[in-house]
């Protein structure tokens, strides 16, 4: 049950807390227009539904009241400004390992690779890095905030399995990314910029000025990867009508831009011998010879401002929050906001939360959720708890690994450097649906315990302790199914499902519940958000 | 994605409807109604996703400006290491040794290559070449469907497993008004409600489907689940034939091995896409990039061969990547991305043991911008030789709009 228990301690520097222009009147107006037939008290607990699927992982049992007690604007605003979750920050004492220092862990790679220990560091990081964002996804109060470093890392997506300075880094990299998920979009491209992940993942710490051996061979130089892809999926996108000269000037500019390893040391580094100095120009930026490292802060500058990238940013949020085919109007007034407050993340979403189109798309069957979306929701509606086996102290979440892995969106293993498609409808498949079905089944089948014989070990379910804390009765079929109703789905459960759930034959009480919910998180209703 | 009622779609329904929702015959029957002609092709079209490097795959290991461009890359016969090995078919050109069981199949004229595809328009950027292919349209993003979703509506057929995707998610080749089997295991293809005593499947099972019926986008794509679902429970897939062994390792091996049971269950499967990612977009150190995925990619093809024996007549397997990599290697012993690259097939009644498509040269005037490969195959000219001549499609101008196609000689 979410409490309003969040600290006045700000997790990141912000821009403010200026209202929500409109919020409510757009939702009127969206409502007026498109869904007449809404009951009026309805409308409210409509609302709130949509902001908690948008803005967050779905609700949790009690969140819908929690929303609407404290009024949408002011539960927006909350997670436009995320504050210190204590709650939150003491399940994470369960990963240790998150909290080392890129020069730590590179000397656990170090140990590993010298197999002096039994310990496989590097592996349990990963681990415990998974687990967390599982935990941070299904318990964390400021949802939004997690919503957004998700987002950030698909955008500059790198490959856990891709090399092990990535593997050894990717903790430091998405909390670079968490810091400033909800800040300025050049802060972000910033940090990305000068991480060893990214220089790993993208094989800039290769690309160096070109190199000969005696004979005349080229030892080293230049590799495109990095330049490329900094244009056309961080920045200004793949329309903006560069050209490959420029790509190959971007890659130029930033050769030397790499990777510094040793003992007591792992970060990046710009290396002057790799570099290029030579003048040149890129898509329209004049950058003076010998500039050195400077050269390449220069061209993130000129990026991070560049109409092209408000643009192209633009599009992705509202792809994001609102529809698989953004309505262009919105991303240009998004742009525009893009433009007026230097890529600040915080105001760009106000633009699109005070949007008619944001709000209309509450009346609709919702956007197809991604594997992850879909599994962190189910866990949020089932009000499960994530955390160490009874007489364990080690938060494992390795079945939940799995099961995304099967639904073919293993956690942080996203190869190419698009990350994810978050085009709802291409994840709508028959393989996707039998995975998410089964899911749905095996997860009403975790008894409260949630001991290693359990299909998800560390995964604590009660539904019907969850049905007897809210009066409702564990082996009525249609009450189970009317308070998730009204918990869960805002009220927008097909006929055909609340009349299905009452086919399901006598059983006992505990039983029944739990298939009552496996059925509803199974079915159609649960797959959008 | 936006989806009509369609003639699938439709005799699907009516099926279930008349047998009563998941029980009674097999709707397999309903092919009796619609059964495609006798001897009509299986296409199994292999997507090879990030770019791979056809001149490491095809080598033109005879070139000197081959070698002189790739000096530490470059592929060469007898070399002691076997990830720069070529084994040669001729004086220019040869196969990567990783890909050594691919010889004996383009000797016994069942396998054979196309080494210069592609077409100027597509791009370097993985994501607009490979939508452009797989639309069919290239520099046209607004395309809402793919080449194969379009073909299918020619195709004979009424069930979802007509057309199968071995992949995680519907590749947009297949997209269109068709419904299609996205699925990377067909044997997991059922539910799991339960254990032990407690198993309560077939209720799950009837209340599921009744929660799906209906015309959203959501109960459709639980319908296409069930129907996928009464289709492969009643079927038994065969398990490999003539002592054909495929390599275990997620990707390649699980979807042939899987493709060659739907094609000897004779269920009436006729497009079969396999979506392969893995190592391919080598900027770096490519050599043993290309050796762990190119060895996995010839046992693949070899073990499928060998399993369907002479159902092989009935097939025809078309792979390809999205473009090729820079004809010279960078700077850090990988290549960058390129245009042109080599496409490969296979079949019992292909005219295998050929390279086809004129050879654009290697001479720095005869690359595309003075860099990359180029393309002197439009790669939609293998798309209408297939539907052509092997699928029996007759209208190419609603599938490849705007084209018109030169006979590559594949078929």
């Amino acid at each position: 049950m979410a409490t309003d228990t969040l600290s006045a301690e700000r997790i990141s520097p912000h821009g403010g807390a200026a209202a929500v222009a409109g919020t409510l009147a757009a939702l009127a107006s969206a409502a007026e227009v498109l869904a007449q037939d809404i009951p009026a008290g309805d409308l409210g607990r409509r609302a709130a539904v949509h902001v908690l699927n948008r803005l967050g992982f779905g609700p949790r049992p009690g969140d819908v009241e929690h929303v609407m007690s404290m009024g949408l604007d002011r539960y927006i605003l909350q997670q436009l400004d995320p504050r210190v979750d204590a709650d939150l920050e003491q399940r994470l004492e369960a990963f240790p390992a998150l909290g080392w220092t890129l020069p730590q862990s590179w000397d656990y790679y170090i140990s590993d690779q010298r197999q002096d220990t039994n310990t496989n560091y590097i592996g349990d990081l990963n681990n415990q890095q998974r687990s967390a964002q599982i935990v941070r996804a299904v318990h964390s109060k400021n949802q939004l905030h997690e919503v957004m470093t998700w987002f950030w890392f698909n955008h500059f997506n790198v490959n856990i399995a891709d090399d092990q300075r990535v593997r050894t880094s990717i903790h430091d990299y998405e909390a670079q990314l968490r810091q400033h998920a909800l800040g300025k979009f050049p802060d972000l491209l910033n940090a990305t910029a000068h991480h060893p992940a990214m220089m790993a993942y993208l094989d800039n710490y290769l690309s160096t000025i070109s190199r000969y051996d005696r004979t005349g061979r080229l030892t080293s130089g230049l590799n495109e990867n990095y330049g490329r892809e900094l244009l056309e999926l961080h920045t200004v996108g793949v329309d903006a009508g560069y050209s490959q000269d420029d790509v190959y000037e971007a890659a130029r500019v930033l050769t030397g831009w790499g990777i510094a390893t040793g003992v007591g040391r792992f970060q990046f580094q710009f290396t002057a011998n790799n570099h290029d100095p030579q003048a040149t120009s890129v898509f329209g930026l004049t950058i003076g010879g010998g500039m050195m490292q400077d050269s390449g802060e220069q061209l993130l500058k000129f990026l991070g401002e560049h109409p092209k990238t408000a643009e192209f940013i633009s599009f992705k949020l509202v792809r994001h929050f609102v529809s698989d085919t953004p309505p262009a109007e919105l991303v240009t007034r998004t742009a525009k906001t893009y433009m007026d407050t230097g890529g600040d993340v915080s105001a760009m979403l106000k633009t699109i939360i005070s949007s008619r189109e944001f709000w209309a798309e509450a009346f609709g069957p919702g956007k197809y959720k991604n594997p992850f979306q879909y599994v962190a929701s189910s866990l949020r509606a089932v009000g499960a708890e994530i955390r160490p086996v009874d007489g364990t102290t080690r938060n494992d979440t390795r079945a939940i690994q799995g099961a995304l892995t099967t639904m073919g969106q293993g956690q942080y293993t996203c190869i190419p450097p698009t990350g994810w498609s978050d085009k709802g409808a291409e994840w709508m498949d028959p393989s996707s649906q039998i995975n998410r079905m089964n899911f749905a089944l095996d997860l009403v089948s975790n008894t409260t315990n949630g001991s290693a014989t359990q299909p998800f070990q560390g995964v604590f379910v009660d539904i019907p302790a969850l049905l007897r804390d809210n009066d409702v009765s564990p082996g009525d079929p249609a009450a189970i199914a009317a308070f998730f109703n009204k918990e869960i789905f805002g009220n927008k459960l097909f006929p055909a499902t609340l009349a299905g759930v009452q086919t399901l034959p006598a059983a006992g009480a505990v039983t029944v519940a739990n298939r009552v919910v496996g059925l509803l998180l199974a079915g159609p209703e649960a797959q959008g958000r | 994605m936006t989806w009509d009622p369609s003639r699938r779609v439709f005799l699907k329904g009516a099926g279930l409807a008349a047998l009563g929702v998941g029980m009674g015959p097999s709707p397999l029957m309903m092919r009796a109604a619609e059964a495609a002609p006798a001897g009509a092709g299986v296409l199994v079209h292999i997507f090879i996703r990030g770019g791979f490097d056809g001149l490491n795959f095809l080598s033109p290991y005879g070139d000197p400006e081959y070698q002189n461009a790739r000096p530490g890359i470059a592929l060469r016969p007898n070399d002691t290491d076997v990830q720069r090995r070529v084994l040669p078919i001729d004086s220019y050109f040869g196969i990567n040794a990783s890909l050594a069981p691919l010889e004996n199949l383009y000797r016994a004229g069942l396998f054979g290559f196309v080494p210069a595809v592609g077409n100027l328009k597509l791009t370097r950027s993985h994501f607009d070449a490979q939508d452009y292919i797989e639309q069919g349209t290239p520099g046209v993003k607004t395309t809402p469907d793919g080449w194969i979703g379009r073909a299918i509506k020619q195709i004979p057929g009424a069930l979802v497993t007509d057309q199968v995707a071995f992949s995680s998610q519907r590749p947009r080749s297949f997209f269109g008004t068709e419904p299609v089997l996205v699925a990377s295991n067909l044997t997991s293809f059922n539910l799991r409600a339960g254990t032990g005593s407690r198993i309560w499947r077939t209720d799950a099972d009837r209340i599921l489907r009744s929660m799906y019926q209906g015309s959203s986008d959501m109960q459709r794509a639980g319908q296409e689940t069930f129907a996928a679902m009464d289709v492969l429970l009643r079927q038994a897939l065969p398990a490999p034939s003539n002592g054909a062994v495929y390599p275990a390792a997620s990707g390649i091996g699980p979807s042939l091995r899987q493709a060659a049971q739907l094609i000897k269950a004779g269920i009436g499967t006729r497009t079969i896409f396999v979506n392969l990612g893995g190592r391919f977009d080598t900027h770096a150190n490519q050599l043993n990039s290309n050796a762990l995925d190119y060895i996995p990619i010839g046992q693949a093809l070899a073990a499928f061969a060998q399993d369907l024996g002479s159902q092989l007549d009935d097939v025809f397997v078309l792979g390809l990547t999205e473009f090729g990599r820079t004809f010279t290697q960078n700077g850090s012993f990988g290549t960058d991305h390129g245009a042109g690259s080599v496409a490969f097939y296979m079949g019992g009644r292909a005219r295998g043991g050929r390279i086809l498509g004129r050879w654009p040269g290697l001479a720095k005037a005869q690359l595309n911008e003075q860099r990359d490969l180029m393309p002197t195959t439009d790669f939609r000219d293998l798309f209408a030789e297939v539907l052509q001549k092997h699928m029996g499609v007759g209208d190419l101008g609603s599938v490849l709009p705007g084209h018109t196609p030169t006979a590559v000689g594949m078929l």
